[in-house]
């Protein structure tokens, strides 16, 4: 069966598709892609993805190539066009110290941070790849929103509360309509639907609703009770008393994907992706790969009749390929010593620099940048309601977005409902009671889940609508079409929000 | 079974055997590559009342062997159109027709101005608006017969809703705000909860349950759940925050935009890329047109203008009506006016239950609902934009807000487990009964308006 195709090609088919960022196995998987495509060819390496209890804290990992100062520097620096955007780092720290115009600073750095932010996470991958399980699931779920988390502290201190909630809002709206909505449309141009893991879509639908509840509760006791300043601190008591439970759920969840269901949701995401796309090309490679003679009866099959019914003809040798390619799983259980699907491209300590560095100098640039909302707001020109809405999320996620998008054009909506949904989560379950819980520790009375009534019917409304659309496992384009659409709703509606 | 009295449907030109049944009204909902021909693959009539097509439980596929054997026996006579056969089909086709002579009569009390001619006006337009709204579907099955499938389509989708179109912008040209937003919404629950309940109950009476396929359903769903958002949104932005009209307006008018191209979306999708998904029952029939072209098209200008004539005629004298039985403006416009316009797809829903085609009651309704929802509320929208009427906004009253979001709510639970019971069209007719009850009582307020 082994033909000459690299075997490289077997992860991105047996991969976890409970991709998440608390997951390296899933997440190596995922900028796997997003650096390499399909076709990575390393013949002599002949490492399949296997389920296997790796490590707890920490991995011996051997680069092929050996680290010089010259590929680091061009591993860093120069392995992607947005790159240059990175000069206009220093320039945005200089135009605000010289106190110029608030809407350049805000262009200028604005940005800025969006390479810096597609660095933090290749660095983060980079140490993750070196720690275990635990600690590598650890950083990502802390790195992995490091732009969202960075952002809502500095407004935290500097006592914005609005902007805080309403970023944050905006970031679970961009993860949940935007790139979910564009994921599904792009990807369902060329093809009737696209599944991904029916189990990991229902979770994710359940905890969205817990997080959505979680906001509006607090959100209504306020309202309707007119609470006055004296009864504020009730309302922050409440968002505190939730806050802890929705990190305990968090926590839950972490253990839920990591340990108990790992390998249960893995298990269920070859069924799904081995449903062949109606791309006949790839198909052809996966299947020849994953079985022998099934493969070839399914391939003529799909090459002949790959629009109609794709359910029902299609469905059937893709239901006798999960057992093939477990099998062949299995045989190799032997083999594998470490769970990489790559060697590592940095140093350790050149990655623990870079993730130092481009920490702080996000930090720095998103002082600049919410310090000169104001000045964009003064000027009438647009909403803080816009801003924190629309605009700053962009900031964090514009990188992940174009990957999440490029993966489901490929036919791997797993790996991209995962990141967005699973994105959302995080922001919704770990970040916004860590905002809360940082206010407490530091005193912030308004800081509480009390959000503004709009934003939370808009994230209610959302969360309502993503979950029907993904409750089934299939998707196709209208669907993304329709998230889109709210999305722009959303943001017509936050144009006009008044000052 | 509950035998469905549809033998008054048939056109009895056709000869023996099958009759080549016409569902009347609603084939807007429908993908319009049936345009009004329920047929199954084998091009048997589902909707015939002597076809002996027998589901069993799960509905979907047809019994091939049987239908084969009945498709024999029908005979495709040539027949030309003359004068008597065209006039019988046209006014004699339904006893619902009888209700016709109102047309003239409620014409001439708008004129005579009665003392108590507000709510005689009121009944007798409403009575001719019954069966006009059941002509103007026929008619425009006819002309989408001879249009193919796209034409066929965008005709369907604008005649199809015309009682709600023309029942709005007349309001709206009245300035009747509360009538406009209260009239679509009522349109949207009673097709959601009254029109879908009776054929849930009705169809499941006999049988344990009925199936539904699950990827229509879920598309449906997504979209009533848009449409619903679509109108909340601005609804809660105005509560929300204290901002002036203007701005209300631009919310509206750039969200209905949005739910217009939505809505083409939706068309696309029906109509082109994925019409195997929700057609899987049905099929375009060669059924030959009952009406010679001419006709049809007078026929369908004809029932236009009447309709037009005739809602105006009622929406003038809803203020009576309000003042001399004080009832609310919010029963008349969430109860009443909706069963004018709904005779027709109530009577293909049920005839679709009944013969275990839950797909095609859902089609039917809910699609009816979504037309009125993401085409004719953001259009009228749109057409208080061109007239310069600010106050035609999507901020509606929070109580017809809640009401859509619960009725949606309700049969996105009933129809995206892709099984129904008659309990699940119970429910259906019970909320509408709620709502019925709720706006009885309404405080007939017109400040209370957007």
């Amino acid at each position: 069966m082994a033909t000459g195709i690299s075997y490289n090609t077997f992860p991105l088919i047996n991969a976890a598709n409970s991709i998440s960022r608390d997951d390296p196995e899933s997440w190596n998987l995922f900028r796997h892609i997003r650096r390499h495509g399909q076709h990575h060819t390393d013949p002599e390496s002949q490492r399949p993805a296997v389920c296997q209890e790796s490590p707890l804290l920490s991995r011996h990992v051997k680069p092929r190539i050996p680290f010089t100062i010259g590929n680091q520097i061009h591993r860093t620096l120069l392995n992607s066009p947005i790159n240059i955007l990175l000069l206009s780092a220093p320039a945005g720290i200089a135009l605000h110290l010289a106190r110029v115009n608030g809407i350049a600073v805000f262009v200028v750095n604005f940005v800025a941070i969006i390479p810096l932010a597609a660095l933090l996470s290749f660095a983060t991958e980079e140490i993750a790849l070196r720690t275990g399980e635990i600690v590598g699931g650890l950083l990502n779920a802390s790195f992995g929103n490091a732009v969202e988390l960075i952002v809502a502290i500095i407004a935290l201190v500097k006592n914005n509360v609005r902007i805080v909630q309403t970023s944050l809002i905006g970031s679970i709206l961009s993860n949940l309509l935007l790139v979910m909505g564009f994921c599904f449309f792009f990807g369902g141009l060329q093809r009737q639907e696209q599944h991904f893991n029916l189990t990991v879509a229902q979770t994710a639908a359940s905890l969205l609703f817990l997080a959505a509840m979680s906001i509006i509760i607090p959100t209504v006791i306020d309202s309707w009770n007119n609470t006055t300043k004296s009864h504020q601190s009730e309302v922050t008591q409440i968002s505190r008393g939730i806050s802890v439970i929705l990190l305990l759920v968090y926590g839950a969840y972490l253990f839920f994907q990591l340990k108990t269901h790992a390998i249960v949701l893995k298990e269920e995401s070859q069924q799904a992706v081995a449903q062949p796309s109606i791309h006949i090309k790839e198909n052809n490679k996966k299947l020849t790969l994953e079985s022998g003679g099934a493969s070839i009866a399914s391939s003529s099959l799909s090459s002949i009749a790959p629009m109609s019914n794709g359910d029902q003809q299609l469905s059937n040798p893709a239901g006798n390929q999960p057992q093939v390619g477990s099998a062949n799983q299995s045989d190799r259980i032997g083999n594998n010593d470490n769970d990489d699907v790559e060697e590592p491209q940095l140093h350790f300590l050149v990655a623990l620099f870079t993730l130092a560095a481009s920490t702080a100098i996000i930090a720095i640039c998103a002082e600049a940048m919410v310090s000169s909302i104001d000045d964009l707001t003064k000027g009438g020109i647009m909403s803080e309601e816009f801003i924190g809405l629309i605009l700053l999320p962009i900031v964090g996620n514009a990188a992940e977005h174009a990957t999440a998008v490029t993966v489901a054009i490929k036919n791997k909506m797993d790996l991209a409902v995962g990141v967005a949904v699973g994105s959302a989560i995080q922001v919704a379950l770990l970040i916004i009671p860590l905002l809360v819980v940082i206010g407490w520790g530091m005193g912030k009375e308004q800081m509480s889940l009390s959000f503004d009534p709009f934003q939370a019917v808009v994230l209610f409304a959302s969360v309502l609508l993503a979950n029907y659309l993904i409750c089934d496992g299939k998707s196709h384009w209208l669907e993304g079409m329709l998230l889109v659409c709210l999305y722009a709703i959303v943001s017509v509606g936050s144009w006009f929000y008044p000052h | 079974m509950v035998d469905f009295d549809s033998t008054k449907y048939d056109d009895r030109d056709t000869g023996r055997g099958l009759r080549q049944r016409r569902p009347f009204g609603r084939s807007t909902s429908c993908p319009p590559s049936t345009t009004g021909r329920w047929n199954d693959v084998a091009g048997n009539d589902l909707l015939s009342p002597t076809n002996t097509y027998q589901s069993g439980d799960s509905g979907s596929k047809p019994n091939i062997s049987a239908s084969s054997a009945a498709a024999e026996e029908v005979v495709d006579i040539p027949e030309p159109f003359t004068v008597a056969n065209q006039l019988r089909r046209v006014f004699f086709s339904s006893w619902l027709n009888i209700l016709l002579l109102a047309a003239p009569a409620g014409i001439a009390l708008h004129f005579a101005q009665f003392s108590a001619a507000p709510i005689a006006t009121f009944v007798v337009n409403a009575a001719a608006l019954m069966p006009l709204s059941v002509m103007l579907s026929f008619a425009t099955d006819e002309v989408a017969l001879r249009a193919g499938n796209t034409i066929g389509g965008l005709l369907n989708v604008t005649f199809g809703n015309a009682v709600e179109l023309i029942v709005s912008i007349v309001a709206l040209l009245q300035h009747e705000i509360v009538i406009v937003q209260t009239a679509l919404v009522g349109s949207i629950l009673s097709n959601l909860l009254l029109v879908l309940g009776v054929a849930f109950l009705l169809g499941g009476a006999r049988r344990s349950e009925q199936h539904l396929n699950r990827t229509a359903a879920e598309t449906a769903a997504g979209l009533l759940a848009m449409a619903v958002a679509g109108v909340m949104l601005p609804t809660v932005f105005d509560l929300a925050s204290s901002t002036p009209a203007a701005t209300i307006a631009h919310i509206s008018r750039g969200t209905s935009v949005i739910l217009l191209i939505v809505y083409g979306a939706y068309l696309v999708f029906q109509l082109r890329t994925h019409r195997d998904l929700l057609t899987d029952t049905m099929v375009a029939s060669t059924t030959k047109p009952k009406l010679h072209a001419t006709v049809a098209i007078a026929l369908l200008v004809g029932s236009t203008s009447l309709v037009a004539v005739c809602a105006e005629f009622l929406v003038e004298s809803i203020d009576g009506v309000t003042e001399k039985l004080d009832v609310s403006r919010e029963f008349i416009g969430l109860v009443l006016l909706p069963i004018v316009g709904n005779v027709p797809s109530l009577v293909v829903a049920t005839a679709a239950a009944l013969r275990n085609h839950a797909d095609l009651a859902i089609v039917v309704t809910v699609g009816a609902s979504l037309q009125v929802a993401l085409f004719v509320l953001p259009l009228v929208v749109v057409v208080g934009w061109g007239l310069g009427i600010d106050g035609m906004t999507l901020s509606f009253d929070v109580f017809q807000v809640t009401l859509l979001f619960v009725s949606v709510l309700l049969v996105n639970f009933q129809i995206t487990t892709g099984r129904t019971y008659w309990l699940s069209g119970a429910l259906l007719i019970q909320l509408f009964a709620i709502v019925a009850t709720c706006s009885w009582w309404y405080p007939s307020d017109d400040t209370k308006s957007a």
